[in-house]
């Protein structure tokens, strides 16, 4: 048992996670590159693309309950945003632990049930960063928590890869992500 | 990978923060953001600061740069026609590149720590990036 919480504080303190770079799936075929699915695409990578391809503006929490950095942004922000922005699906995903979703943290945190909760099916922390995820979505994942948002049918507007996305942070990258961009 | 790319991943990976922004001389909204934003970006950030122009029939904007303050930066162009709306596609780092401006900053040997791949930066939000791209949180 001391050896586990070792392991676990090993992990905890390390940062959560920083691994080699990762390709991108193929692009699409629509009017400019967009995420797809391929042979290898998890159950919950099918979700969340069948969510993100949706009309409007999506955001995706990759995190980890035992990732300090992941329990700390929780703390940052993520209630309100949520409760400001009823028309943004926000979808929380698990990433390297053990295949459990993390549903009780995140009601601590007071995450809402409008948000959608998944588990990637991965193992769960190691020291051992080779063994980690390194992409969800075709994406390339170095980090927990990655924090990314999705508009136009799919594409990816923003990703917030390293540390903690703050709430203004994100905030503004929701308010621009459904903004036009036109100019007169 | 191409020759860009080439050139692109030996930059990011180098040690430090790096800002690779993706544009075109002819794009309203690329042109919007120069002056505000990346005129003394390179003195201002502790990055390098590389410009990537694309679909912009070779032109790698220099020009439009100096008129909008742009200096110190590296300048790349990316070989090709403007295509039509339709077929504005393309990958740099194998990152999808699907507006015109796109902001990237890099970090850890070459990941990718920020994505801005829509809309308009601003300077605000590239220093934050920066800042927190240099933090060991």
């Amino acid at each position: 048992m001391r050896h586990a919480f070792a392991l676990l504080a090993l992990v905890a303190a390390s940062a959560c996670a920083q691994v080699p770079p990762a390709t991108t799936s193929p692009v699409g075929p629509e009017d400019a590159p967009r995420v797809t699915l391929d042979a290898d695409r998890t159950e919950t990578e099918a979700a969340v693309q069948a969510q993100i391809e949706q009309p409007g503006v999506h955001v995706v929490h990759l995190w980890a309950p035992w990732c300090g950095n992941s329990r700390a942004g929780l703390e940052t922000g993520w209630y309100e945003t949520i409760a400001a922005h009823p028309d943004v699906s926000f979808t929380f995903v698990t990433i390297w632990n053990d295949n459990d979703d993390g549903l009780a943290a995140l009601r601590r945190y007071g995450i809402p049930e409008s948000a959608t909760v998944l588990a990637q099916p991965d193992r769960g922390p190691s020291a051992d960063r080779s063994l980690r995820r390194t992409s969800f979505l075709g994406l390339p994942l170095s980090w927990t928590p990655t924090t990314w948002v999705f508009n136009r049918g799919g594409k990816l507007a923003y990703a917030f890869n390293y540390g903690e996305v703050s709430a203004e942070m994100l905030q503004t990258a929701i308010e621009h992500a459904q903004a036009s961009w036109e100019h007169d | 990978m191409t020759r860009i790319d080439a050139a692109l991943r030996f930059t990011v990976e180098a040690e430090g923060v790096h800002v690779v922004h993706v544009w075109a001389p002819w794009c309203d909204n690329s042109i919007h953001e120069l002056a505000p934003v990346w005129a003394g970006a390179a003195e201002r950030l502790d990055a390098s600061v590389s410009f990537v122009s694309i679909w912009a029939e070779g032109d790698d904007g220099a020009d439009v740069l100096r008129e909008h303050g742009v200096e110190g930066v590296d300048v790349h162009v990316v070989p090709g026609p403007k295509p039509e709306k339709v077929d504005r596609r393309m990958t740099l780092l194998s990152l999808p590149v699907s507006w015109i401006p796109t902001t990237w900053v890099f970090n850890r040997g070459g990941l990718l720590a920020y994505a801005f791949n829509y809309g308009e930066i601003t300077t605000e939000h590239l220093d934050q990036a920066v800042r927190d791209a240099h933090g060991d949180w």
